[in-house]
């Protein structure tokens, strides 16, 4: 199924996948299996069926870096097990065009007791390579590890981060079409994961194919061009890695937020929180994220929209001065900023009425945040309600950005030249020593 | 992005569950591709058996002695228990050549019940490569047949030199089927051992039966007996213990070391005997083989 690549010519897809299932057979006892195969039981199952992989199809093109998220359990791991061929579906078929490097576990096939060098042989071996062509790369593997001094030294008393190294560079060092990955990176010291990060990085500018898995959202969205979301074996989402990505981690953060509501539950006594008896303290009816622009309720946001939170609040019997506090708390827990009208200076007061907080633009990137609502007495200290705007702000960056949010920035790069006019010479963009000063 | 300019002609891998054959005859029709997959997997093969010869010694005082001192100890106490203690053995046979009999009976024996018995382990063993690497995972059982070839050929020649010297076999053409007898060994080892190593994947109480078995399959087979002796004294077992597949495979191996043969069953000459044990070992390779990959595809969802 020849789809166009990015040179332009017409390329058969590096991976194709159609209606590819796998189902495991568990069975209760060793015995079913047995009898499940007798005559007089033909037809009949004994087996209890888990459906890791449902009616999975892609297409990967050549050049691609195509990255697996989903969370455990999610069928990652079988996928990349059936496309490197260690496993194979009940169902369905594929093609894989190329050669095929596959790191499905960091020193898989390594013996404890050989030295590293061996290991090295023994490795390339099982990977169908030929022993002229390791003797060759040795130097290479060998460099690209780091291990000089350990190499002759059995695995046994290496590190699992030295273990790991080894791995990596015995598997890369076969210069692959298609290098498949599962959750590696996040083993090895920082220097080491950098330089796997860059070889990866040479792999895509080589046009090679590669596909791997991992937790970590960020490795993913910087690596890869595109994006699959396994969920319970069937793929939920396939795209671009921002967008899918995205989704993801919006999905994530909601299954975070829910066990987290499950916990805030349990009642805390807090002395300090004075729950809101009807009529007689000051409260919060009821809190919205809302469009600025429409006045409409709308909880969804790219960074840099403008967004506000309107909060309706009712003054208690005892006619007070009131502050307000609206934060906003990612999943997780962390507070991201929370501004009050206290300290803003806006006084509130009045028997009943609404208070809107806009944000000129949403600074926030990627993720899924709770809106707490406030409501203080004048000088911010006494807690007369405290509750959640009704939806949790959603925001969703279509660019490469990371992190929490975004600010406004400016870069300036200077050069350092060495010797004594080094002073002189900056900064660049004036004219150098040699310019004419009038 | 500078990729490849031949990328159709990339290899490719083709599969679907649907038309990848997955009967024992298809796979046991291939097995006569066996010295082409072992041609091809030398090196891997090699590895697994360096590895499997070291890591037998590592640590051991005695290192490679030990292939040794095992059939000798073997051999010692069935030489005092079958020798000494039950007896003379049969009229006109002296002890000596009683003790290279038995020797190189109990050395290939040995040999066959040692290696068949790890390859019957060697994929629920190596789970870990079997589940995370893709390689040609038939050389697993493999391995330990040739590691038990090397040590059965190590103890024949101390049987041969033995026999030599005390001029109790003779030197004779029948030394020159030795390659024969190695291959058919090797075949019939094989052979048992995929179709072990294959059983036990799904059902392991394959191992427990297959260790009461061996025990009894050793004082069925001529190791320590003489069939000459079991024939005279009961007449209706001659028929039946040449029907057991090491028979000819244990009598061939003493033709070849120049041993006087038994004077039993159809065949006396070293060919024949070679012949029907090559015929046996051939049959379990068929089977061993054809199960084997037959079900390879699902062992690592087993193990």
């Amino acid at each position: 199924m020849p789809e166009p690549s990015n040179d332009g010519s017409v390329r058969p897809p590096a991976i194709h996948a159609e209606g590819l299932w796998k189902t495991y057979r568990t069975y209760r006892q060793p015995l079913d299996r047995l009898r499940e195969r007798m005559p007089w039981n033909r037809g009949k199952s004994f087996a209890h069926q888990i459906h890791a992989l449902q009616d999975i199809g892609i297409t990967i093109a050549p050049g691609q870096c195509v990255g697996l998220v989903g969370g455990n359990g999610a069928g990652k791991s079988t996928l990349l097990k059936i496309l490197t061929g260690t496993t194979f579906p009940t169902r369905g078929g594929y093609t894989v065009r190329g050669s095929v490097a596959a790191l499905l576990e960091l020193g898989a096939g390594f013996t404890a007791n050989s030295s590293g060098r061996a290991n090295i042989f023994m490795n390339a071996a099982l990977m169908g390579r030929d022993e002229r062509d390791t003797k060759e790369k040795f130097k290479q593997i060998l460099d690209f590890s780091e291990l000089h001094q350990f190499i002759d030294q059995p695995i046994r008393t290496y590190s699992s981060g030295m273990v790991a190294r080894l791995g990596f560079s015995v598997a890369v060092a076969s210069d692959p079409d298609i290098l498949i990955i599962d959750e590696i990176l996040a083993v090895g010291d920082m220097h080491f994961r950098r330089k796997c990060v860059d070889k990866i990085m040479s792999f895509r500018e080589q046009g090679k194919t590669m596909f791997f898995c991992s937790h970590s959202l960020y490795d993913v969205r910087q690596i890869c061009d595109k994006v699959i979301w396994l969920k319970e074996g069937r793929i939920q989402l396939f795209d671009d890695a921002v967008t899918v990505t995205n989704e993801y981690a919006t999905y994530e953060n909601q299954i975070i937020a829910q066990q987290d509501a499950r916990v805030h539950e349990i009642p805390i006594a807090d002395a300090k929180v004075v729950h809101a008896k009807a009529e007689e303290h000051a409260r919060v009816v009821e809190a919205h994220i809302v469009d600025p622009k429409t006045g409409q309720l709308r909880n969804r946001f790219s960074p840099g929209e403008p967004a506000a939170v309107r909060v309706h609040i009712k003054n208690g019997r005892r006619h007070e001065k009131l502050a307000l506090a609206i934060g906003f708390t990612r999943a997780d827990g962390t507070l991201c900023f929370a501004p009050t009208t206290q300290m803003d200076g806006v006084p509130i007061d009045f028997n009943e009425g609404v208070v809107t907080l806009t944000l000129p633009e949403v600074k926030l990137l990627s993720g899924e945040f709770v809106v707490p609502v406030w409501l203080l007495d004048a000088h911010g200290v006494h807690r007369f309600h405290e509750t959640t705007a009704a939806e949790n702000l959603i925001v969703q960056n279509r660019t490469k950005e990371l992190g929490l949010f975004l600010t406004e920035r400016e870069w300036k790069v200077e050069v350092i030249v060495p010797g004594p006019a080094a002073q002189k010479a900056a900064p660049v963009g004036k004219g150098g020593p040699g310019a004419a000063t009038p | 992005m500078t990729g490849r300019s031949v990328a159709q002609e990339l290899p490719a891998v083709h599969y679907s569950a649907e038309n990848s054959p997955q009967s024992t005859l298809h796979h046991a029709l291939r097995a006569f591709a066996l010295p082409r997959l072992l041609a091809r997997h030398r090196g891997l093969l090699r590895h697994f058996v360096t590895r499997e010869l070291r890591g037998r010694f590592h640590g051991s005082v005695l290192g490679p002695l030990w292939v040794l001192i095992h059939p000798l100890f073997l051999f010692a106490v069935y030489f005092v228990v079958f020798g000494v203690v039950m007896g003379r053995w049969d009229e006109g046979q002296d002890t000596l050549q009683f003790a290279v009999y038995l020797f190189s009976g109990v050395v290939c024996f040995h040999a066959i019940v040692q290696s068949t018995h790890s390859a019957m382990n060697a994929i629920a063993g190596n789970s870990n490569i079997v589940k995370k690497v893709k390689f040609p995972c038939e050389v697993l059982p493999l391995v330990p047949v040739f590691v038990e070839t090397v040590v059965f050929l190590v103890g024949f020649a101390v049987a041969l030199a033995v026999g030599l010297i005390s001029g109790r076999a003779q030197l004779g053409w029948s030394l020159l089927a030795l390659p024969w007898f190695v291959v058919v060994f090797v075949m019939f080892a094989s052979g048992i051992g995929l179709l072990l190593a294959n059983l036990d994947v799904f059902v392991r109480d394959v191992r427990h039966i297959y260790g009461i078995f061996t025990t009894v399959w050793f004082f069925l087979s001529p190791c320590f007996w003489w069939p000459n002796f079991v024939a005279e004294k009961a007449p209706w077992a001659a028929t039946l213990m040449t029907m057991n597949p090491a028979y000819h495979l244990l009598i061939a191996e003493r033709h070849v070391l120049g041993l006087a043969p038994p004077e039993l069953g159809f065949t006396t000459t070293v060919v024949g005997d070679l012949g029907v044990a090559s015929a046996w070992a051939l049959g379990f390779l068929l089977v061993g083989y054809g199960s084997f990959m037959a079900n390879k595809h699902k062992y690592a969802d087993l193990v």
